[in-house]
């Protein structure tokens, strides 16, 4: 069974506060942003979605520029993790996160490491909080190449290491779209047993193997621990040109997309291609990184269901 | 933002009693039952509606406080002079509030006299010249980022 999930954003109910439109009055406390969450989880138990993405910035609040530590917040929001918790395990969600490009492990730069290694722990000890076994992962990226992709790795993999058991359990390494690709997450599997996330557009932009799709699947779902269900990430890649209204020149100008940037909805097809690939192999679930998030999967569902129905019953 | 931005989320609740006023004014909060919570419960201020116990304040919203946090506890924590009540185990949302506001004018519920929870915004609270003109449909509230859709899809108004 092939579980999808959304990513912080949902549309299809009104009034429900993510990420990016987040209202700041004064400083939000953790335990409001908390409820948010418990907004969404709702609507998403309604819809029969069963993995959520958490925003990144849950835990980061104005009261933190303020310099009010977090853990006083923390602690007062402890009756409300315990609620969510509470629901999470009751309607078996999973939930994740996904480290912002800027927390890199692998930095040259020790004080951006040092600031990657506390936001680690700090959603380890959220995701913990909020009901979380070992399928509350984390996921970030390797980053951090500078030219020298060999260094960056070794970087990655000793600071992996002094994560405590709890944080190093949860993280996750992503495939890239232009540095570190399939082969190198594998390597650095094999260093620490970080387990990889197939994002598959990112393999597809960044493949220098050639590598087939079934075939890189099965790499990347082979390591994760058992008992811990593997996580992928499916988008589709833009095509809609971006345009700019006519300036000085007097002409409007359509740019080509950028290559990874993701388009609204997800492409069935593309999608039937990998639940083809997933025959066979132990159950997973898909992140879905779509602009229309939430409306994205719901079309999917229907989508599989038309066009591919041989695979459909193959999604939860 | 600032706390009086027309674009502040409000959700109009009720305040069944007078004591129940005095704390949100004095103690600084208001209580949601979690069995009985709307689906959509966070928002950014609570606007509050007065029942006929209020007398002549009745039937109106005249207060609204800003939301500073929120926690779950048992009914004889909010009511410990109740602690032989039949639900005294119930668990609640407690919103902590921030000071009383009162409305420029406050807003009269004419026609509706059971109200439960109203979403709606602060610029919908302050122009409303009765409760029925707070309500908000599903399509107001979406979101309308240009930015999110790729194809530049633009939202329909039903």
């Amino acid at each position: 069974m092939i579980r999808l999930g959304v990513a912080v954003r949902v549309f299809g109910r009104g009034g429900l506060c993510t990420g990016e439109e987040r209202r700041v009055v004064g400083g939000q406390h953790l335990s409001v942003r908390l409820l948010q969450v418990r907004d969404v989880l709702r609507y998403l138990v309604d819809h029969r979605i069963a993995c959520y993405r958490l925003a990144d910035d849950l835990l980061v609040s104005p009261a933190a520029v303020a310099a009010v530590p977090i853990e006083r917040e923390f602690d007062a929001s402890r009756s409300l993790l315990r609620e969510l918790g509470a629901f999470v395990c009751a309607h078996d969600l999973r939930l994740t996160v996904h480290l912002g490009m800027r927390c890199l492990l692998s930095a040259q730069d020790a004080g951006v490491a040092a600031y990657a290694a506390a936001m680690i722990m700090a959603q380890a000890r959220l995701l913990e909080a909020l009901g979380m076994g070992s399928e509350g992962t984390i996921v970030a990226h390797v980053g951090g190449a500078c030219g020298d992709p060999a260094a960056a790795l070794q970087r990655f993999a000793a600071r992996f290491e002094r994560l405590p058991v709890g944080a190093r359990g949860r993280l996750a390494i992503e495939l890239e779209s232009h540095s570190f690709g399939l082969a190198a997450l594998l390597r650095l599997h094999g260093m620490v047993g970080v387990p990889v996330v197939l994002d598959v557009l990112h393999f597809q932009l960044n493949n220098p193997e050639r590598m087939g799709l079934g075939e890189a699947l099965g790499l990347a779902l082979a390591t994760w621990p058992r008992g811990v269900r593997p996580k992928v990430h499916f988008s589709t890649q833009r095509t809609e040109g971006h345009v700019l209204p006519a300036g000085r020149t007097g002409r409007p100008q359509v740019f080509a997309p950028r290559l990874g940037h993701h388009a609204d909805f997800i492409n069935p097809f593309e999608f039937a291609a990998l639940l083809v690939a997933a025959r066979g192999v132990v159950p997973f679930d898909v992140m879905l990184e779509a602009k229309a998030a939430d409306l994205a999967l719901l079309r999917l569902r229907a989508d599989v269901q038309r066009f591919a129905p041989e695979v459909a019953g193959l999604l939860g | 933002m600032e706390d009086d931005d027309v674009d502040v989320r409000v959700l109009v609740v009720i305040v069944p009693r007078p004591r129940d006023l005095v704390a949100a004014r004095d103690a600084h909060w208001y209580r949601v039952p979690v069995a009985r919570a709307p689906r959509v419960l966070a928002f950014d201020q609570l606007a509050f509606y007065q029942t006929a116990a209020f007398g002549a304040d009745r039937w109106l919203v005249r207060y609204r406080a800003q939301v500073v946090q929120v926690d779950v506890v048992v009914r004889r924590e909010l009511l410990p002079d109740e602690p032989q009540h039949p639900r005294a185990d119930a668990r609640y949302y407690r919103f902590v509030l921030g000071p009383l506001i009162a409305l420029p004018v406050p807003v009269p519920s004419r026609r509706f006299r059971r109200v439960t929870f109203i979403p709606t915004t602060l610029g919908r609270l302050l122009a409303a010249r009765d409760l029925v003109d707070v309500r908000q449909s599903d399509v107001d509230s979406a979101p309308s980022w240009d930015g999110v859709w790729g194809a530049g899809i633009q939202r329909r108004r039903r």
